[in-house]
């Protein structure tokens, strides 16, 4: 018998030069809990992480404070632009 | 308002498009703007919106054209080097459309001007190019509730949003993406981290768009949104931001304590002189109006081989100004570019806002890599 495990997962968009930090301008992760967990998850596998400020979406909507996630929601961590 | 013969002409293709027409001309043409920042950003958003017949613009930009401007910064020439950005601007935008009033401000817009300057416009575009003038501008609006486009670019991608749109509703603004003041650090500049022209090209074509949508009342504005771009995939993504209360323990909510606010915390503006490239050297040092000053020792080799050009250690500088009376620019150069910006630095205190004062980055040593002149 085939057993097919899905694991549920998340999405996460990376913008200007935390795509260098996460070698991509997407990447996927396992499901977590909330979005403070799934920055301690990142801030391990990605170390440069914990210098960079962003500010943090999820599902197009920017959230200042923790907030659950589900299966398939996208995360975006958006960090600030300052050139003219 | 009955339109003049010349301004049906000028503006045809806008008075015919559909829904349109003369109401919104009228619009533009009684609404007032302030463009802070003449450079990547500002240069499309002045040119479209001059040329939409926008009444009022005023630019703000202390800064002077240099050569690595150019390719990004369309509305100036290589004829321009050296000169003040927001007096070129208003130049080139004025042969454009003779018909507005074009405003220029030659300084760089701190707290202590903000509120008198904001006030005399209906909208503020900030196409700036450090965070100490954004969260400025940001916390100056907020607290004015003026309507304000935010525009900026890192690299090859860019971010536009719209905040306070309207007063009667609560709006978010730029601390509800970034609670706190940011060091220069935590973004890279187009100095830093290089940029290509179209991208601050898009960005400032959408702020302008975005400006004219809100004078005329058409379409939807990117209010309490911010929108993404990038230059190599050309995707946009969209972002609500929810106003919230706690981003107003992070601005000052009065007056008195947005002037008491440093803003400059992190950056050091005590510098009016320019650092220059061999290459922008090589063009200034052209106008019949500047000078060359070497303050290498007389032992030091290679001697400059160019005419005018003065030969004065910096301990003797001062006492040597009345030979620089006649010139405007003064370049100031030594062997690697470290003496040169102290030489700047006592000819820009002896001088104030006279003179334009460069020191050549790198020095000779520079030089002679890039020119012709010592092969």
């Amino acid at each position: 018998m085939l057993l097919i495990y899905s694991i549920m997962k998340i999405k996460i968009q990376l913008f200007g030069p935390l795509t260098e930090i996460c070698n991509g301008h997407q990447i996927e992760t396992e499901l977590v809990a909330d979005t403070h967990t799934l920055l301690e998850v990142l801030k391990k596998r990605y170390p440069a992480l914990k210098k960079s400020v962003f500010a943090i979406a999820v599902n197009n909507q920017l959230r200042k404070e923790n907030t659950l996630l589900q299966e398939d929601d996208t995360v975006s961590l958006l960090p600030p632009f300052s050139g003219g | 308002m009955q339109y003049e013969e010349n301004d049906k002409e000028r503006y045809a293709c806008q008075l015919q498009m559909k829904d349109f027409g003369s109401e919104a001309q009228d619009k533009l043409k009684n609404g007032s703007v302030l463009v802070i920042g003449a450079g990547g950003l500002g240069c499309p958003v002045l040119q479209y919106l001059a040329g939409a017949g926008v009444g009022r613009i005023g630019i703000v930009d202390d800064d002077h054209i240099e050569l690595g401007n150019l390719h990004r910064q369309v509305l100036y020439t290589t004829e321009d080097i050296g000169k003040s950005k927001t007096e070129s601007a208003a130049a080139q935008l004025r042969k454009m459309n003779p018909a507005i009033l074009i405003e220029p401000h030659p300084f760089r817009i701190t707290n202590k001007e903000a509120i008198n300057l904001l006030t005399q416009y209906d909208l503020i575009i900030d196409g700036s190019d450090n965070f100490a003038t954004r969260f400025m501008i940001n916390d100056a609006c907020a607290l004015l509730k003026k309507p304000l486009i935010f525009g900026a670019i890192g690299s090859i991608e860019g971010q536009i949003g719209f905040f306070n749109h309207t007063t009667d509703q609560p709006s978010a603004n730029l601390r509800d993406l970034y609670p706190t003041l940011l060091p220069e650090e935590a973004a890279l500049s187009c100095r830093d981290s290089g940029t290509i022209g179209v991208v601050p090209g898009v960005i400032g074509t959408m702020m302008a768009a975005e400006a004219i949508k809100f004078f005329t009342q058409k379409g939807t504005l990117l209010s309490n949104q911010l929108l993404t771009y990038n230059f190599y995939t050309h995707q946009t993504c969209r972002f609500d931001i929810s106003p919230s209360k706690h981003e107003l323990s992070n601005r000052p909510i009065t007056a008195e304590a947005f002037l008491q606010k440093d803003y400059l915390q992190y950056i050091s503006i005590n510098q009016d002189w320019k650092e220059i490239s061999a290459e922008t050297m090589e063009i200034l040092i052209e106008k019949e109006n500047s000078l060359l000053i070497d303050i290498r020792s007389e032992a030091e080799y290679p001697p400059i081989q160019i005419e005018p050009h003065l030969r004065i250690s910096v301990e003797d500088i001062l006492n040597e100004t009345d030979k620089l009376k006649e010139a405007e620019h003064l370049i100031v150069i030594c062997s690697s570019g470290n003496r040169s910006k102290l030489g700047a630095d006592i000819l820009q205190k002896h001088f104030g806002t006279a003179k334009k004062i460069y020191s050549l980055k790198g020095g000779i040593q520079a030089w002679k890599n890039k020119s012709r002149i010592f092969s």
